[in-house]
């Protein structure tokens, strides 16, 4: 579905991503590690054009999108969950929500993923009028994910869904990604510095260092390889 | 002193308050998206009368369609210097210093500009209303034109506040003040929401421009003072609030009319500016100022 094929990235002069190559098939839990400042987040900005690539390609549904303008990928069917969820702390819950299907016009299927949303995170509907910005991490987290499923999206990418939140409400956000995947057939790249927990759930892995992909494979391979345990499962 | 002499003179505060509100309105909401004020702004107020001038009197338009020739005349080149001046800043990213000199150049170009091509001779605009309208037994009295500038500027702001709180550009324009790179994640094309922005802001000056033109004369000076005083009620208010840019103008448009009737012409802009002082000193952030969203 995601095809990524070696990549360059830059902030400034500075080279961040050296010839990344990933790729996510329709209907898989792909995850991205990696340590602090390893060049996740880059990555994804890459893909997303929030911080265009210098070269390589960049295929969804085999067409190329490396000149795609950002706002036009939730025409393509991909949202984001950025990290630090990035709400509008001023606008309530259900407008957050509603900027999720900005695109859109037809008001009655908004207001029936309004409805799902809910219905998977019925703290939102609890919570509905209240301003986003005064939620607790676990809602506004919630909310995030929320926003990014308006437009019912084929690939949704997740940038560190559970950095900062309790167990249990990772719990609770992982469960629902599971559920996303075998309902609604959602596909997943996800982010995240809890390793355990994604590979747990996922069906591939990455792992990324200084900006390259250093090991990839199936995620129950990863989580009984010796490397990946010593590295990122502190086991 | 006579009680209708006095509200007469609120009066006259309320007018200029408006005035001051139109122009503030489009500046705070450019800080509030853009995150640049705009110090050529004053200047698109004075385009606006120019424009109005030249359909009014050069052009012998009847008023209505001249006023509205005007103004988008001022929307236009406010969409022309968007798209050849501030949009390749915007795509730089991080500002800096640039939109203050960016705006500084523009504003000496437009009052030049003006200067040669319509020259230093100060213009007139005949009065849009000519009538006198009296209210309560003629105790307070107030030329067509002034009504017609608070009848116009509530219009505009009720409108402004429209597109803002309820519709979906208003939307787009929030989230992209508030997170322009996730804005466009959401499918906010924030490119084209930055120009209607611009155009939206120096429209509102133009208007005001339009509609004191009658009052004061046209020249390639007068947006200088407006320029200085929009962008106090907008401190005042909170800048980056449309609200609070529309209280502080009426705020310091009425103290400015009051300080002419108990103390002298010469005090109104030690008035205004004392009042912004003490504002800053209480409240920096200004009577609505929070985060500088809009
Ligand atoms: N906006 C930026 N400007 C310059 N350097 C950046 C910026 N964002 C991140 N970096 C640098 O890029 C590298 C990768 O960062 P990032 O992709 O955020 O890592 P991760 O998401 O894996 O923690 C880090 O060294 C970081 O300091
Ligand atoms: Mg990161």
């Amino acid at each position: 579905m995601l095809k990524v094929k070696s990549i360059n990235a830059f902030y400034g002069d500075i080279q961040i991503l050296h010839n990344v190559s990933l790729e996510v098939g329709k209907g898989e839990i792909v995850t991205l590690l990696g340590s602090n400042g390893a060049g996740k987040t880059t990555t994804i900005k890459a893909i997303c054009n929030l911080n265009p690539a210098k070269s390589g390609e960049i295929l969804f549904l085999d067409k190329h999108i490396e000149k795609t303008p950002s706002y036009k990928f939730p025409h393509l069917g991909i949202s984001l969950v950025p990290e630090g969820r990035h709400l509008f702390p001023d606008m309530s819950v259900k407008d957050n929500l509603l900027m999720g299907a900005y695109g859109q016009n037809d008001k009655s299927a908004i207001n029936s993923a309004l409805e799902e949303v809910y219905d998977i995170f019925p703290r939102l509907k609890e919570r509905s009028s209240q301003q986003a910005g005064t939620l607790s991490g676990g809602e506004q987290q919630m909310c995030a994910i929320g926003r990014g499923l308006m437009i019912h999206p084929m690939l949704m990418i997740l940038d560190e869904p559970s950095l900062g939140l309790a167990p249990v409400i990772v719990d609770k956000i992982f469960d629902a990604l599971k559920l996303l995947q075998t309902r609604d057939n959602v596909t997943f790249l996800l982010i995240e510095q809890n390793a355990q927990l994604a590979l747990e759930c996922s069906n591939r892995a990455y792992v990324m260092e200084n900006g390259s992909i250093v090991i990839e494979g199936k995620a129950e391979e990863m989580l009984s390889s010796k490397e990946v345990q010593k590295a990122y499962l502190g086991l | 002193m006579s009680v209708s002499y006095l509200t007469n003179q609120i009066l006259n505060g309320i007018v200029l308050g408006f005035s001051y509100a139109l122009v503030g309105a489009g500046l705070s909401l450019l800080w509030g998206t853009l995150k640049m004020i705009n110090l050529a702004h004053g200047d698109l107020y004075m385009m606006g009368a120019y424009f109005a001038w030249l359909a009014i009197r050069v052009g012998k338009i009847p008023i209505i369609p001249g006023i509205i020739i005007g103004v988008i005349c001022a929307a236009a080149l406010c969409l022309f210097i968007q798209i050849s001046t501030v949009r390749p800043l915007v795509r730089q990213g991080d500002f800096g210093m640039s939109p203050y000199i960016l705006t500084m150049g523009l504003s000496i170009l437009l009052q030049n500009t003006a200067l040669l091509v319509y020259g230093e001779r100060y213009q007139n605009i005949p009065y849009y209303l000519d009538k006198v309208y009296k209210f309560f037994n003629g105790s307070v009295t107030i030329s067509g034109q002034r009504l017609l500038i608070i009848v116009v500027s509530l219009v505009v702001i009720l409108f402004l506040m429209i597109i803002i709180k309820r519709t979906k550009l208003g939307r787009a324009i929030r989230a992209t003040a508030q997170d322009r790179e996730f804005a466009s994640m959401l499918g906010v094309n924030t490119k084209s929401v930055y120009t209607v922005t611009y155009v939206i802001s120096g429209s509102l000056a133009a208007i005001a421009g339009i509609m004191l033109a009658p009052i004061y004369s046209v020249n390639p000076w007068m947006g200088t003072a407006v320029q200085t005083k929009g962008l106090a009620c907008c401190v005042l208010g909170g800048l980056g609030s449309v609200e609070g840019a529309i209280v502080g103008g009426l705020i310091i448009g009425i103290a400015e009319s009051l300080s002419v009737t108990f103390l002298s012409k010469e005090w109104k802009d030690v008035v205004a500016y004392l009042i912004l002082i003490v504002m800053l000193w209480v409240k920096p952030s200004g009577i609505f100022g929070k985060r500088g969203a809009v």
